[in-house]
């Protein structure tokens, strides 16, 4: 049992560690090749965890093996377009300037009940509205609307840029953070200041308190225990 | 760049920690091999006394040799090896021949199949 646990532990800070070296991409969609892998390192990762027979080497090297074709194949896939096109697959336009490829749907095997689902999905009822419908290499449905269906911005109504700054996080669950304090210039007397206009009289007190380059503050005290 | 060194070096120790593996598990198999057949030579002679001072440096291989084997060796596969050659050792001190020779056999077969195993052949791949 003792072996089971540490052999858990291990496999769980080596899988943890290698998802992690994959890159942020792992968070987000999987590709085809980063869903195998994930699904390869879970397998992987049970043998050596279940069976105390088996070495635990059966279990790293495999896994060790696939994070380091994993980065060199996607290294690859950086610098060589063929190789992605390859390995991940095009995009296919299936409406080209309001016009429906069926040609396009018919190699990919869409129907047209398939695509309107994805449409409505993606709040649009009105297929004559769409301008472009592409259908990303993962699977996802890219929709564009012709200009005079698409909501419009600042720009089309003239209005003034709205500075919209990253906000910076000075206080989290009651912790001070120094770093953020310096950058954004907020010394300890301008906090007391504004910790006490929200009626806050120690830093330890709020949970969350956020700063922007346009002085906007934005500051909420931790809830009291019940 | 720092990535692809990074891959690059994981694959160079997932490669040499294999070629390690199997050159070691090659040379404890040679050389267990080597006792077992000396051992079934003296039992084949009647010669008892021979024959124990050869198992006994098999086991003695063994129990040096064990710890590391099972980092890289399925755990009952050693244990059969195990069981195995100290029934010939039990057999030898009971100066049983049969049961010496068939069970030294059995050894032998063991081991090559443990040895074999780990050769990156095309049988084994596939």
């Amino acid at each position: 049992m003792t072996i089971s646990f540490i052999r858990t532990v291990i496999l769980y800070l080596l899988i943890s560690i290698s998802l992690r070296a994959m890159g942020k991409r792992q968070v987000g969609e999987l590709s085809s090749a980063e869903l195998v892998i994930t699904l390869l390192f879970s397998e992987l990762a049970a043998i050596p965890m279940g069976s105390t027979d088996i070495p635990l080497l059966y279990g790293i090297i495999p896994i060790l093996t696939l994070l380091a074709l994993e980065i060199l194949i996607s290294s690859l896939f950086l610098k060589n377009r063929w190789v992605r096109k390859l390995a991940v697959g095009r995009i296919s336009i299936l409406i080209e300037n309001g016009k429906i490829n069926q040609l396009e749907m018919k190699k990919l095997r869409l129907t047209l009940d398939e695509l309107l689902e994805e449409l409505r999905l993606k709040s649009i009822i009105d297929i004559s509205t769409v301008k472009y419908a592409i259908l990303e290499s993962n699977g996802e449905l890219s929709v564009f609307q012709f200009g005079q269906e698409m909501p419009a911005v600042r720009k089309d109504l003239n209005l003034k840029n709205d500075n919209t700054s990253l906000p910076h996080i000075l206080i989290s669950d009651g912790v001070l953070i120094d770093s953020e304090m310096k950058k954004m210039n907020f010394g300890k007397k301008k906090l007391e200041k504004e910790l006490k206009k929200h009626g806050v009289t120690s830093y330890r007190d709020v949970f969350l308190m956020q700063t922007d380059e346009n002085g906007r503050t934005l500051v909420v005290p931790k809830e009291k225990k019940r | 760049m720092r990535k692809c060194i990074v891959a690059i070096l994981i694959v160079i120790f997932v490669v040499s920690i294999c070629i390690y593996t199997t050159t070691f598990t090659s040379r404890f198999c040679k050389e267990l091999e080597a006792s077992v057949i000396s051992c079934i030579h003296e039992v084949e002679k009647n010669n008892w006394p021979e024959a124990e001072k050869h198992i006994n440096s098999a086991i003695q291989l063994l129990d040096e040799q064990e710890r590391i084997l099972e980092i890289f060796v399925m755990h009952h596969d050693i244990d059969e090896i195990h069981s195995l050659v100290f029934k010939i050792a039990s057999a030898i001190k009971l100066k049983s021949k049969q049961i010496c020779l068939t069970e030294s056999e059995y050894l032998l077969a063991r081991i090559h199949l443990v040895s074999a195993a780990d050769h990156p052949t095309i049988a084994n791949i596939f």
